[in-house]
């Protein structure tokens, strides 16, 4: 177990020491990959953002009817009874437009301009809360609810948030399928990389099989290497792909404020820093698994 | 401690190597195994350390037939047995005591006991004053010398060379012969390899006479 364990760590040293001697190569390899995985990070981020947003406001299906302004009391109220007699609707509620203007006047950025009305020029309104969130039973309802007497517009309030919370899940599809095309490029330029390596170690490792080193033994500081080597690109995307979600912070809270929600981008929106760099060095890993051990058969080992 | 039953190796290229070579070799002795080029030594010693394997019959090495053992634990087989390649095979690009260290560090050895057994090995061989130099700074006796020091270094039951006096001076190839019999005497079983029989006198041995893949009656 010692001896094991000793040549792990004279490996992973042995490795270390390799891209210590190349900085310029191992720094250009890890930024191309990092690159490759910056896009699927970023694109998590983002659809857990689009997620945030979608999933902080109320998902109740609403419908919202405007009556028209010089509809009468006893409208409103025929109105009223009808939405309450309907199967679909849950709750029904009467916003009166005496009611609307108090408290568009409590705001101090309309209250000059409504102070200066002589008559109130908002309808009379009804929330409707409905039982079922089906976009068909939606759509039926809004066009049913339009032709009553006196409702002049008919709004589907969570329509809006349906759309974003299927382009969400639509952007997430999106970014599982770029971080597999983009890892398996991280895969390829691992793999090209200990190709060459292996090539110019050829005699070292030809040498090592014919004085007893195992197929492992000789696998294994190219592994290592290639572990080490999709990690450190791990590394370099998780900060740069934490730098940007930084930068862009302010823009997107400013953007969402106004859809009355707030969204903080930071770095822990990314997957965690630890799973992303085990994760880009387990693709490190394969790629230097399948390049060494298909360079080595190629040289015909002793046996 | 080895025995070839039916021995016959077939190249890829069709070139039958060895045909039908049945020879055992007893633990602790030394044998030299002489042929001129092309009668099949270098394949009688690689099939012997694990390095090649049979095309037909058995080869067996302390109780094991080479021929049934899987990578691994041929792999394990060649890291007892202490080889000396006809063409060094050195690192270049690894000071001598680094070429000295490579059987340790496949064996998975202590840094410690690394230094102390690579400094043994050359001392052995006369080679501590170079263990920092580069190979290609050293003659080619003293580059042999540096591949017998990898050959030991790891305290092999099974010495193998493969024309170690080859291309080297007649003191430097006594010089060498003479490290072998050290071994032999100490109980090591050695086998050499050579196509020039006379210059092996002084090591004494058993011989074994190959002519185009079969052994032969050694000549007079």
């Amino acid at each position: 177990m010692k001896s094991w364990l000793r040549q792990h760590r004279r490996s992973a040293g042995d490795a270390v020491a390799r891209m210590g001697a190349q900085p310029a190569a191992t720094l250009a390899a890890a930024a191309v990959m990092a690159l490759a995985v910056l896009l699927p990070l970023l694109g998590s981020a983002i659809v857990q953002a689009a997620r945030q947003l979608s999933g902080g406001i109320d998902r109740d299906a609403t419908i919202t009817l405007y009556l028209a302004v010089s509809a009468t009391e006893e409208i409103a109220r025929q109105v009223g009874a009808q939405l309450k007699s309907n199967p679909a609707a849950a709750s029904v509620e009467f916003l009166p437009k005496a009611k609307a203007l108090e408290d568009l006047k409590s705001r101090d950025a309309w209250r000059d301009l409504l102070d200066g009305l002589e008559a109130n020029p908002l309808p009379d309104a009804f929330a409707v809360r409905l039982r079922s969130r089906d976009a068909g039973a939606l759509a039926s309802l809004r066009q049913e609810w339009g032709k009553l007497p006196g409702v002049e517009r008919v709004s589907a309030d969570s329509e809006w948030v349906e759309t974003v919370s299927r382009v969400a899940r639509f952007a997430e599809r999106l970014v599982w399928g770029a971080a597999l095309v983009l890892g398996l490029a991280v895969l390829a330029v691992v793999a090209q990389l200990t190709r060459m390596q292996v090539v110019m170690r050829r005699s070292e490792i030809e040498l090592s099989q014919l004085i007893g080193a195992s197929p492992t033994d000789v696998r294994r500081p190219f592994l290592w290497h290639g572990f080490l080597q999709g990690a450190l690109a791990g590394l370099f995307a998780w900060l740069a792909a934490a730098a940007i979600l930084l930068v862009m912070a302010d823009e997107v809270r400013a953007l969402t404020l106004s859809y009355a929600a707030e969204i903080a981008m930071d770095f822990r929106m990314l997957p965690g820093f630890i799973a992303v760099c085990a994760g880009t060095g387990a693709l490190g890993l394969g790629g230097a698994a399948l390049a060494v051990t298909r360079e080595v058969r190629r040289f015909g080992g002793p046996g | 401690m080895i025995r070839f039953s039916g021995v016959s190796k077939r190249y890829p290229n069709g070139h039958d190597a060895l045909q039908s070579v049945d020879c055992d070799i007893a633990e602790g002795e030394m044998v030299v195994v002489t042929g001129r080029s092309g009668a099949g030594k270098s394949t009688l010693l690689r099939l012997s350390a694990g390095i090649e394997r049979a095309t037909s019959g058995s080869v067996v090495v302390r109780g094991q037939n080479l021929s049934t053992l899987r990578e691994s634990a041929l792999a394990a087989l060649r890291r007892n047995i202490g080889f000396v390649f006809q063409d060094h095979r050195l690192l270049f690009d690894r000071s001598v005591a680094e070429n000295v260290a490579l059987p340790l560090r496949i064996s998975g050895a202590t840094a410690a006991e690394e230094g102390r057994r690579v400094r043994a090995a050359l001392d052995k061989v006369g080679l501590l004053a170079r263990e920092r130099a580069m190979p290609i700074t050293l003659s080619g006796g003293e580059q042999q010398l540096a591949c017998i020091a990898r050959a030991i270094v790891n305290r092999p039951g099974l010495l193998i060379a493969d024309e170690p006096t080859g291309n080297l001076d007649a003191e430097s190839a006594g010089a060498i012969l003479g490290i072998f019999s050290a071994f032999h005497q100490v109980g090591v079983t050695v086998i050499l390899s050579a196509h020039d029989a006379m210059a092996f006198g002084a090591v004494g041995g058993r011989r074994i006479a190959l002519d185009a893949g079969r052994i032969v009656p050694p000549a007079p």
